[in-house]
C-alpha cells in the first residue's frame, strides 16, 4: 500500500512542475533555444575559437613572442617569425597555426599575451570538420575570425610598437 | 528461493565494465556470482590513467591549473583551489581575504554540483529518471554561474597561484544568491521524489553496509566516512580559508549503508545553501592577488606599457614560478572526501613532483566490503553511492 | 721595517663567510670563491674593469659609501655584506634607473630568457614602474655589421662591446658616442663592425643592444637544449655550447675554456653551427647513374659487407679529420683486422688563413688525434694528393672512405671517381658523396658521444644533441654492422666502450675514459700544456 501512496506523492511533486512548466515556461526556464537560428549570448568572456587581433591598418598586432606557446599545456601552438616590414615593430609571425582538436581552451595563452594579439572571445565553437588537418587553424584563417561584443580597449605594444 | 544446494552450480564471472550503462565512471568489475549472490569482486580501475602526476614533472606550476580541472571533473573548481593552496603553502603566502572568500564561494558550488551529480545519476541508475533531470537542471544553473564567471563551464582554470584568474563581477553575489533561491526548492523536490519513497528505500536502506571501524580502515573520508557514523569534516577539524567564520552543519549516518550516504549528501547540499548564503553576504572588498612579482603576473596594463611589467611577465612565464625547494601537503574537504595535493618542489619552475591524493581512489578498495555477499543488482546503487569519479581516482 | 715575507694571502669576511685570496683581488672574484654571488652588467673578467653599470655595490665595513666590488680591491681583515638593506636599495635604484628608458622590447627581443635586465628584475628590482614620461627614442635595429644588429634604445652603455673590440680583438671598430641620456655605442662613420670575432660582442652584450643577424628571430633561447661540444672548424677545438632543439643545431655559445679560448670564438667558427644541419645526408643511398637514391640502412651495409670482401687486398682507405676518434680507431681497427689494410689517407678540408688569435691553418679539429691514433697502430698516413694519385694510377679497386669533406681547392679531386667503387660514410651530399657509389649516413660530433684532440694535445669530449633529423650512425656503428655481413666479430657495446679500447690500445690516451674527462679537457699523454697566454686583459 505504501508503494502506492508513494508514487502518489511523487506524481504530484513531477505535476506540479509539469503545470508549472507548460503555464509558465518562462518563468520555469523551460523554452529551447532553437539553435543554431538562435543562440545563446555569450558573456566577453567566454572561451570559444581563438582569433588573432589586427591593428587598425589590418596587419596583425602579433608580434611572434613565442609566449602563448610556451604556456599552453596541450602545445597546440606553433609558430614562426619572420622580419615586419614595419620597422617600428619589427617582428611578426610567418606561421601561426593552433591545433584546435588539441586545445583544451584554458585561455592561458590570452593571459599570456603581452600584445592582446590573441582572444578567445569570438562566442564560437570550432565547427565539426571531417578531417583533423581541418582543424589546422592557420594565422590568416584566426585574423579572419571576429570578436563578439564590444572591442576591449586598444592596448598593444609599448613604446613605439603602439 | 532456490537455495543452490538443489544442484550443481558453478561460480560465474561477470564482468561489468569499462563501460556500462549502469555504472558512471570509467571502471571494471569482474563479479565472482553465485546466483545472484556475489562472492567476490576484483576492482579494476586506471582505464582514465592520463599521467597526470607525470605532465606535471614537465610543465610549469602555473600550467598544471587546466589539468587539475579534469582531476574531479564535476567539481573542478575544487581541485583549482586544492592545487593552489598546496603551491602557496610551499611559497609561504596568503592570498587577500577577498580570494578566500570567493574560492570558498566556488568550493561550495563545486560541492553542489558534486553531490547532484551524485545523487541524480545514482538515482537514474535505479530508474528514478525524474530526479536524476532535476539534478542536471539545478546543475546546469550551477554551471551557467560558473561560465559567466570563468568562461568555461566545466573547465574553468580559474583560480591561480597567489590569488585568482580574474575579480568577480559585481553582481557575482547577488546572481548566486537567485541561483540558490531556485535550487533550493528544487532540492526540496528531489527530496520528495526520492527520500521517503519506498522502492528507493528497498534499494538502498541496509545495502553496501560498512561499520564505521571498517571506514576508518579503509581509509574513507568524506560523505563516505560521515554516513558510518564518524564525525570527521575537515572543514571544521582543520579550518581552512575562512571556514571557521561560517555557521554549518556536518551531517552524520548512523548506518553506513547506502540511504544514509544518499542522506547526508542530501544535507550536505542544504548546508552548502546555507555557507553559501552567509558568503555571498559577506564577500570584503580588496585585491584578489597577493602582492608579489615573484608569483602573480602583473596587470595587463603595465605588460603592454612599462618594462618592467614585461618583464616581469615574460619571465613569469618562461621561467615559471620559482618556487622554494621543500615539500608541501594540503587537504581540502572536497565533495568525495579528503582530496590531498603534496607538491615538491626543486627550487625552479616547474614541480619536481606533484602527486594528488584523490578521495575517490581510496574509496575503491572499500567498494569490495562493501558489495560482499550481497545481491548482484545491489552493487548498482552501491557503486553509484561511492561516487567514483574517473579522473580523482585514475588521475 | 720588518723583516717578514708579505702575506701570500688576504683574509676577508664576505657575507659572514671568511674568504682567503691573494692580494689584488676584487671583491667580486673573491666573493665568487665562497659561494657569494654579486650582479653586475658591465664587469667581465676577460676584459678591463669598467664600473660604470654600478650593480655590484656592497657594503664595505667602514666606508661610507657603497663599494663596486668589481672594482674595489680586498684588504685585510676587510668585511663585505652584499645582502643589506643598503645594498638592496642600491641595486633597485640601479635597475630603476636602467629601466627608465628601455623599450618595451621583451616581446620582440631575442635576448628574451638570456637577458640580464629580465633575471636582475625578478632577483632584485621586484617593483614595477613608477615612471610616468615618455622614454627617449633612439634608433632600433641597425646593421651595423655583417653579422651584428644594434639597437640603441636597449643598450644600456656598459661599454663590454667596446672594450672586446680594443682589447681583445685590438680593434676598436666600436665606441661610446653622444652624451647624457641620448648616448649610444657606434662605429666610426662610414666603417661596419667587421671584425672576424665581432659576434662575440653578441654573446657578451647583456641585453639585447647587440644580436647575430644570423640567429635573429630564429628561435625563442628557453627553447633550446644545452650539449657541450666543441667547434670543430679548425685544430684550436675551441669550447662551444651547442644549443639546439628538436634535432636542429641553431647556435654555438661560447664556453669558457682557459686551456684553449678563454670565453671567445671566432666568427667563422661560431658559425659552422650550420655544417650540423645543412646539405646532410639523412638515408643510406645507392649510385643509379648520375642519382644517388634512397636505400635502406640494411641493404646498404649488406652491399659495403659485400664489395669489401670481394675485393680484398684492393681496398684504399680514406678518412677525414672532421671524424672522432671514436670513428677513427674504429676505422683503423677495422682495417687492420678485417681488411688487411695497414694504409690510411687523410682528406678533410683544405687549410685556411690563421689569425693572431684563435684560429688555425689546419680547418679540421681532429688531426692530431687520428695521427695518435695511427702511430699507435701502426697505420701509415698518407695525403689527399696520394689517395688521387692512387685514383690515377687505379692502386685500388676500391675506396672506403669515412667522411666525405675533401678540399675544395684541388680540381683533380673528381679524379677520386676513377676508383672502381666508392663506399662512403659520409655526412653530408658533398665531397667524396658526390663520387659515391654507396652512401652510408655519418654521424657528425654534434649527434655523437665522443672525442676529438686539438692541435695542442687537448682531448675533449663532444655530446650528442639527443635527437637528430635524419638516420646518421656513428661510423664505429656503421663498420661494426658492415662487418657483421661479412661475417665477422667487430662490435661495441657503446661510445664509451669505443674509448676504453681505444684508451686501452693507444698510450696518447692512456688511463683516460669517457667519464675521467673533465669539462675542460684533459691533456694525451706527452702533451706538454703550452704557455698560453689568456685571451684577457691584464689586470
Amino acid at each position: 500500500m505504501k508503494y502506492y501512496i508513494d508514487t502518489l506523492k511523487g506524481v504530484m511533486v513531477t505535476t506540479r512542475h509539469l503545470v508549472k512548466n507548460v503555464l509558465r515556461r518562462e518563468k520555469a526556464g523551460v523554452v529551447t533555444v532553437e539553435y543554431p537560428e538562435k543562440k545563446l549570448t555569450y558573456r566577453p568572456n567566454f572561451r570559444g575559437l581563438h582569433r588573432l587581433t589586427r591593428r587598425p591598418d589590418g596587419t596583425p598586432k602579433c608580434v611572434a613572442c613565442f609566449m602563448c606557446e610556451t604556456v599552453c599545456p596541450a602545445y597546440c601552438i606553433h609558430i614562426e617569425a619572420e622580419e615586419s616590414p614595419d620597422g617600428r615593430i619589427e617582428k611578426r609571425p610567418k606561421v601561426f597555426v593552433i591545433d584546435e582538436l588539441r586545445c583544451v581552451v584554458c585561455g592561458l595563452c590570452v593571459e599570456a599575451c603581452p600584445e592582446d594579439a590573441i582572444r578567445m572571445d569570438t562566442a564560437v565553437h570550432p565547427p565539426p570538420a571531417t578531417g583533423r588537418d581541418e582543424f589546422l587553424y592557420e594565422r590568416d584563417v584566426l585574423m579572419s575570425h571576429k570578436g563578439a561584443g564590444p572591442e576591449p580597449p586598444a592596448a598593444s605594444g609599448g613604446g613605439r610598437r603602439r | 528461493m532456490n537455495d543452490a544446494s538443489d544442484y550443481t552450480t558453478h561460480e560465474m564471472v561477470l564482468n561489468m565494465g569499462p563501460s556500462h550503462p549502469a555504472t558512471h565512471g570509467i571502471i571494471r568489475m569482474l563479479a565472482t556470482l553465485d546466483g545472484e549472490r556475489v562472492r567476490d569482486v576484483d576492482i579494476q580501475v586506471g582505464y582514465l590513467h592520463r599521467a597526470f602526476e607525470k605532465m606535471s614533472e614537465s610543465i610549469r606550476w602555473q600550467q598544471v591549473f587546466p589539468y587539475t580541472d579534469r582531476l574531479n571533473y564535476v567539481s573542478p573548481l575544487m581541485n583549482n583551489v586544492g592545487y593552489a593552496m598546496a603551491v602557496e603553502k610551499l611559497l609561504g603566502i596568503d592570498v587577500p581575504e577577498r580570494t578566500q572568500y570567493i574560492r570558498m564561494i566556488a568550493c561550495e558550488i563545486s560541492r553542489l554540483c558534486d553531490h547532484l551529480t551524485c545523487v541524480g545519476p545514482g538515482a537514474m541508475e535505479l530508474g528514478a529518471f525524474t530526479a536524476f533531470l532535476y539534478c542536471i537542471e539545478a546543475r546546469d544553473w550551477l554551471w551557467d554561474l560558473i561560465e559567466r564567471q570563468t568562461g568555461a563551464r566545466v573547465t574553468p582554470a580559474y583560480v591561480r597561484i597567489g590569488g585568482l584568474a580574474a575579480d568577480v563581477d559585481d553582481d557575482y553575489c547577488a546572481n548566486v544568491g537567485k541561483v540558490l533561491d531556485k535550487i533550493q526548492p528544487l532540492i526540496d523536490d528531489i527530496d520528495k521524489l526520492l527520500t521517503g519513497n519506498q522502492v528507493f528505500l528497498d534499494r538502498m536502506k541496509g545495502i553496501g553496509v560498512l561499520s564505521a571501524a571498517d571506514a576508518i580502515d579503509l581509509g574513507l573520508t568524506g560523505p563516505l566516512l560521515r554516513a558510518a557514523g564518524v564525525r570527521h569534516d575537515l572543514r571544521k577539524a582543520r579550518p581552512y580559508m575562512f571556514y571557521d567564520r561560517v555557521d554549518f552543519d556536518v551531517p552524520i549516518g548512523t548506518s553506513g549503508d547506502n540511504y544514509d550516504r544518499y542522506l547526508v549528501r542530501m544535507e550536505e547540499m542544504r548546508q552548502s545553501v546555507r555557507i553559501l548564503r552567509q558568503l555571498i553576504a559577506d564577500v570584503p572588498e580588496g585585491p584578489i592577488n597577493v602582492e608579489n612579482t615573484g608569483i602573480v603576473l602583473p596587470e595587463k596594463r603595465d605588460v603592454y606599457e612599462t618594462i618592467e611589467g614585461a618583464a616581469n611577465h615574460f619571465m613569469l612565464i618562461l621561467d615559471g614560478i620559482k618556487v622554494p625547494a621543500g615539500e608541501a601537503y594540503c587537504a581540502t574537504e572536497a565533495a568525495n572526501g579528503e582530496l590531498g595535493f603534496y607538491v615538491v618542489s626543486d627550487g625552479s619552475g616547474r614541480p619536481l613532483k606533484c602527486r594528488v591524493r584523490g578521495p575517490s581512489f581510496v574509496h575503491m578498495q572499500a567498494l569490495k566490503f562493501m558489495v560482499m555477499g550481497s545481491l548482484l543488482s545491489d552493487v548498482v546503487p552501491t557503486f553509484g553511492m561511492l561516487n567514483m569519479i574517473g579522473g580523482e581516482c585514475d588521475r | 721595517m720588518t723583516t717578514a715575507a708579505a702575506p701570500k694571502e688576504v683574509t676577508l669576511t664576505i657575507d659572514e663567510r671568511p674568504a682567503k685570496v691573494p692580494p689584488g683581488t676584487t671583491i667580486l672574484e673573491a666573493a665568487k670563491t665562497v659561494g657569494v654571488r654579486i650582479p653586475h652588467f658591465c664587469y667581465h673578467k676577460c676584459l678591463s674593469i669598467a664600473a660604470n653599470c654600478r650593480m655590484c655595490l656592497v657594503e664595505v665595513e667602514k666606508s661610507p659609501k657603497l663599494v663596486p666590488a668589481c672594482h674595489g680591491r680586498v684588504a685585510e681583515g676587510m668585511v663585505v655584506r652584499t645582502t643589506t638593506p643598503k645594498v638592496k636599495k642600491a641595486q633597485q635604484a640601479v635597475m630603476e634607473f636602467l629601466f627608465i628608458n628601455h623599450p618595451v622590447d621583451c616581446p620582440i627581443c631575442d635576448q628574451a630568457g638570456e637577458c640580464k635586465l629580465q633575471d636582475y628584475f625578478m632577483e632584485f628590482q621586484k617593483q614595477l614602474s613608477r615612471f610616468k614620461e615618455e622614454k627617449v627614442e633612439k634608433a632600433k635595429a641597425q646593421p651595423i655589421g655583417p653579422y651584428i644588429v644594434y639597437d640603441a634604445e636597449r643598450c644600456i652603455l656598459c661599454t663590454r662591446c667596446v672594450r672586446f673590440m680594443a682589447e681583445i680583438a685590438k680593434d676598436p671598430q666600436l665606441a661610446p658616442v653622444g652624451r647624457g641620456d641620448r648616448s649610444c655605442i657606434s662605429t666610426a662613420p662610414g666603417r661596419k663592425l667587421d671584425h672576424p670575432y665581432s659576434l662575440n660582442t653578441v654573446d657578451i652584450c647583456p641585453v639585447g643592444a647587440l644580436t647575430s643577424r644570423e640567429f635573429r628571430f630564429k628561435m625563442r633561447t628557453w627553447f633550446l637544449s644545452n650539449a657541450d661540444s666543441i667547434c670543430t672548424g679548425c685544430s684550436r677545438g675551441c669550447s662551444v655550447v651547442l644549443q639546439h632543439h628538436q634535432g636542429t643545431a641553431h647556435r654555438y655559445l661560447a664556453r669558457e675554456n682557459p686551456l684553449v679560448n678563454d670565453s671567445w670564438l671566432c666568427d667563422d667558427g661560431r658559425l659552422g653551427y650550420r655544417r650540423i644541419n645543412d646539405h646532410r645526408l639523412k638515408d643510406a643511398a645507392e649510385r643509379k647513374g648520375n642519382e644517388m637514391l634512397t636505400l635502406a640502412y640494411d641493404e646498404a651495409v649488406k652491399q659495403a659487407g659485400q664489395t669489401l670482401l670481394e675485393d680484398r687486398g684492393s681496398i684504399g682507405v680514406a678518412i677525414s679529420p672532421q671524424v672522432t676518434c671514436e670513428d677513427a680507431f674504429a676505422l683503423m681497427r677495422f682495417c687492420a683486422d678485417i681488411l688487411g689494410v695497414r694504409e690510411i689517407h687523410l682528406t678533410g678540408r683544405a687549410d685556411w688563413a690563421p689569425d693572431n688569435l684563435l684560429k688555425r691553418a689546419d680547418a679540421n679539429p681532429n688531426r692530431r688525434g687520428i695521427s695518435e691514433i695511427a702511430a699507435a697502430l701502426g697505420m701509415k698516413v698518407f695525403d689527399v694528393h696520394a689517395l688521387i694519385k692512387a685514383a690515377q694510377n687505379g692502386a685500388f679497386e676500391t675506396l672506403l672512405a669515412v667522411g666525405a669533406d675533401v678540399p675544395d681547392d684541388i680540381p683533380e679531386i673528381l679524379d677520386l671517381k676513377k676508383f672502381e667503387t666508392v663506399i662512403v660514410l659520409a655526412e653530408r651530399t658533398r665531397g667524396i658523396f658526390e663520387v659515391g657509389d654507396l652512401a652510408i649516413p655519418l654521424a657528425v660530433h654534434a649527434e655523437q658521444d665522443g672525442t676529438m684532440v686539438n692541435a695542442e694535445g687537448l682531448v675533449q669530449r663532444v655530446r650528442p644533441m639527443g635527437r637528430q633529423k635524419n638516420r646518421a650512425v656513428p661510423a664505429w656503428k656503421a663498420l661494426s654492422d658492415v662487418a657483421g655481413r661479412m661475417e665477422r666479430e667487430f662490435r661495441f657495446a657503446g661510445p664509451d666502450a669505443v674509448f676504453a679500447a681505444l684508451a686501452e690500445a693507444v698510450p696518447f690516451f692512456g688511463g683516460m675514459s669517457h667519464a675521467s674527462i673533465p669539462a675542460h679537457g684533459a691533456w694525451g699523454a706527452g702533451a706538454a700544456p703550452p704557455e698560453r697566454k689568456p685571451l684577457c686583459t691584464p689586470r
